[in-house]
């Protein structure tokens, strides 16, 4: 059983098809990275997991249950959340930021400030509870966001280009801790980048996606040796150029 | 104190308040009257006398705006007892005329009102001029004008368009169609006083007739109608304070034109007060001594100022408690929303007199009509506000509190109303001040508030009591605007200044 299952996943905003019959398999334990552009329905496919975004047809299958027609909230535990900029609460501390789920599921305060010591600690950040969202940098902030999606101990993850508004040097720091926290942690993981050396650096297979399709899924290997289409040549070699 | 506690504190409060304010009046006598001069002298002197010679406490509410109110607040029995004439009950109340025995008759049965005995004067329309000018042209009776058609004459505007004022006197006395132009009252007495006009309408009871030292002109043919004074009593206040009655018969026949015009003029020339004038009569021809020495000016405007407070912090809890839920609605469904902002938009501009009036068939005089018309009016900014404060949070944000497993409840109490509580506040410092600045006209509905000192400054063109009621009303507002800015800091999410 794969830890999530897309099957003919199809959703459109108005004309517009942001994902067009999408079938796809994230194994458990593998960290599966979607890349695209803006616009090519990368987002969405990861909304679908945890029923922030509601398809037109196809269902997503989360440990093989369907995701709609369970409880949301019981769901969303089992899948911790990273987003763009860390999605901080300005007015909450570290600590109350990444020990909210705990509130939510009836955690006691020592429960809490606990455990949010454990997940602060294990991205670095133990001496930060107390500081307010705005206190903190950029690299902090993002940390802090992955602390808050470890708190519950979740199976999954979802990451929605958790790294793209830092800068070069951060957030090529927070690659190589975030591979390294990964292999401590083997957890199923769906990262979604538009950031091409990111996707090949961290994903075990990466999936591309144009225009709300699934043009290949292979590993990063794979993809620089048989890229499927000339559109994910171009994709790759523009890397290449680019690199030093 | 932890922090669930305070807003549990502060929604106590809130309740005691409101209870505390709008309590059912206590068992006493509550004398009104309207805003004029007169009423209030008529106003009283029965209270001082009922003070005086029974047992039965009093609780006057002497600044009523207008018949139609102060006589719905005596139907509903807001008020016990209050002054009335004649002629007002023949025109405005019953809509027909009739004889005095009539009238009675008609207010016991249909209302179960007991009409008292006259108290002599008849402050009815009469025409003034100058004495010399009266004089020369040998001018005594109304009749007398249809020789010198050439006058010109200064009326207010209302005599100048009501069938019993002008066009019926033009009629009834064959006056042609007089030179007359529309004038206010107090400066058609200064044209008269300049010459630039000959005759002018008043009361026949008018202070100011006795100042400008102005001639009456006899209405010879009876055209207008009486204008009797009269208290007017529920018959179950009579039931329950039956020694009213006895008192009632005391003042019959009492005052005469003389000394009513007397008494108006000590008001507004010699500036005495009403309760002065009031107790002075009461004295000489009662025989009455003043049962409690008048209340300092300070006292009085300190119970005033409470009572403002009062109106403004109640009125404005109350806003919050159903503006804020308003809000959260117009937030979360659109269709909703705009219909919410809709007619809470709307009555924000019904103008905040009507909006009183209003509320008189519903909820009586005093503080609830009042409180309630304040709530109503001090919502708009608090609706506004929370929903701009909802809607200003970033998606994202909600999106992330949702996507963490957060129910729709716990993300309004721990995500949504935090951010949006700068804005909440912001609403209600704008809602406070409408609300303290409102409340001085609730005192027409007999409200009180610093209200009070301001419409009796008015009515009796008294600058110095105006100022009274409107300088602690403008501080009050300053300071209430200033409080609810730092209890907003107070309450402001730590952390949404740190960046």
């Amino acid at each position: 059983m794969s830890a999530i299952r897309f099957e003919g996943l199809t959703k459109r905003f108005g004309a517009q098809a942001a994902l067009q019959d999408v079938t796809l398999d994230v194994e458990e334990g593998e960290l599966l990275v979607v890349i695209g552009r803006s616009g090519s329905g990368k987002t969405t496919l990861l909304r679908c997991v945890n029923a922030l975004a509601v398809p037109d047809a196809g269902r997503v299958l989360v440990e093989g249950q369907p995701v709609w027609g369970r409880d949301l909230s019981v769901l969303r535990r089992r899948i911790g959340y990273v987003i763009q900029a860390g999605g901080l609460f300005p007015h909450m501390t570290v600590a109350q930021n990444v020990g909210i789920i705990g509130r939510a599921a009836g955690d006691t305060p020592a429960r809490r400030a606990e455990r949010a010591g454990e997940v602060l600690a294990r991205v670095g950040l133990d001496d930060l509870g107390a500081r307010y969202p705005g206190e903190l940098s950029g690299g902090q902030r993002q940390r802090v966001g992955i602390a808050r999606a470890l708190y519950a101990d979740p199976p999954i993850m979802l990451l929605d280009e958790p790294f793209a508004a830092l800068d070069p040097v951060t957030r090529m720091e927070l690659q190589d801790e975030f591979k390294r926290l990964r292999r401590e942690l083997r957890k199923t993981m769906l990262f979604v980048t538009h950031d091409v050396e990111e996707a090949l650096y961290l994903g075990d297979r990466v999936a591309v996606f144009d225009g709300g399709r699934l043009l290949q899924l292979d590993t990063p290997d794979g993809l620089k040796k048989h890229p499927a289409t000339d559109y994910i040549a171009r994709f790759l070699r523009r890397r290449e150029q680019e690199a030093p | 104190m932890t922090r669930r506690g305070i807003p549990a504190l502060l929604a106590a409060l809130v309740v005691a308040l409101a209870f505390a304010s709008v309590r059912a009046a206590p068992p006493t006598i509550v004398v009104a009257s309207k805003q004029d001069t007169e009423g209030q002298i008529l106003g009283e002197i029965l209270a001082q006398l009922i003070e005086a010679r029974a047992p039965y406490s009093v609780e006057r509410k002497t600044n009523l705006g207008g018949t139609l109110l102060v006589f719905q607040a005596l139907r509903s029995g807001s008020v016990d007892a209050y002054p009335e004439y004649t002629g007002t009950i023949d025109a405005a109340i019953l809509h027909r005329t009739l004889s005095f025995r009539g009238i009675r008759e008609a207010m016991e049965q249909r209302y179960g009102i007991f009409v008292s005995d006259e108290l002599g004067f008849n402050n009815t329309y009469v025409l003034a001029m100058k004495a010399d000018t009266a004089k020369r042209l040998g001018i005594r009776r109304i009749s007398d004008l249809a020789a010198h058609p050439g006058l010109r004459w200064g009326v207010t505007p209302e005599f100048l368009r009501r069938s019993d004022g002008l066009p019926g006197l033009e009629r009834a006395y064959a006056l042609g169609s007089v030179d007359a132009v529309d004038l206010e009252k107090s400066l058609a007495y200064q044209a008269l006083a300049r010459d630039a006009i000959q005759v002018t309408d008043a009361y026949s009871t008018d202070g100011q007739l006795l100042r400008y030292g102005f001639v009456t002109l006899d209405d010879d043919r009876h055209f207008f109608p009486e204008y009797r004074a009269l208290y007017l009593v529920r018959d179950a206040t009579l039931r329950a304070a039956p020694e009213l009655r006895g008192l009632l018969r005391e003042l019959a026949g009492t005052i005469d034109d003389r000394a009513m015009t007397a008494m108006n003029a000590r008001v507004d020339i010699a500036r005495e007060s009403p309760d002065e004038v009031a107790a002075q009569f009461l004295a000489q021809h009662l025989h009455v001594a003043r049962a409690r020495a008048a209340d300092s000016t300070l006292s009085r405007l300190l119970r005033a100022l409470w009572r403002h407070v009062e109106l403004t912090v109640v009125a404005v809890l109350f806003a919050v408690l159903l503006g804020v839920p308003l809000g959260i609605v117009a937030a979360a469904n659109p269709r909703a929303g705009r219909a919410i902002m809709k007619i809470v938009g709307t009555l924000q501009t019904v103008p905040s007199i009507a909006l009183l009036a209003l509320m008189i068939p519903l909820f009586g005089i005093g503080v609830l009509p009042a409180v309630i018309a304040l709530v109503l009016y001090g919502l708009l900014p608090i609706v506004a506000n929370t929903l701009a404060g909802l809607r200003q949070i970033p998606s994202e944000l909600l999106d992330a509190a949702e996507g963490i497993g957060l129910s729709a409840r716990q993300v309004l109490a721990w995500v949504q109303l935090p951010l949006a509580l700068p804005f909440i506040f912001a609403g209600v410092r704008t809602s406070a001040v409408i609300a303290v600045g409102t409340a001085t006209i609730a005192a027409l509905i007999g409200a009180g508030g610093l209200g009070d000192f301001i419409l009796t400054g008015l009515t009796l063109n008294d600058p110095a009591t105006l100022l009274l009621g409107a300088v602690p009303a403008a501080l009050l507002a300053i300071a209430v605007d200033e409080s609810v800015y730092r209890l907003g800091l107070l309450f402001r999410p730590r952390g949404l200044d740190r960046a």
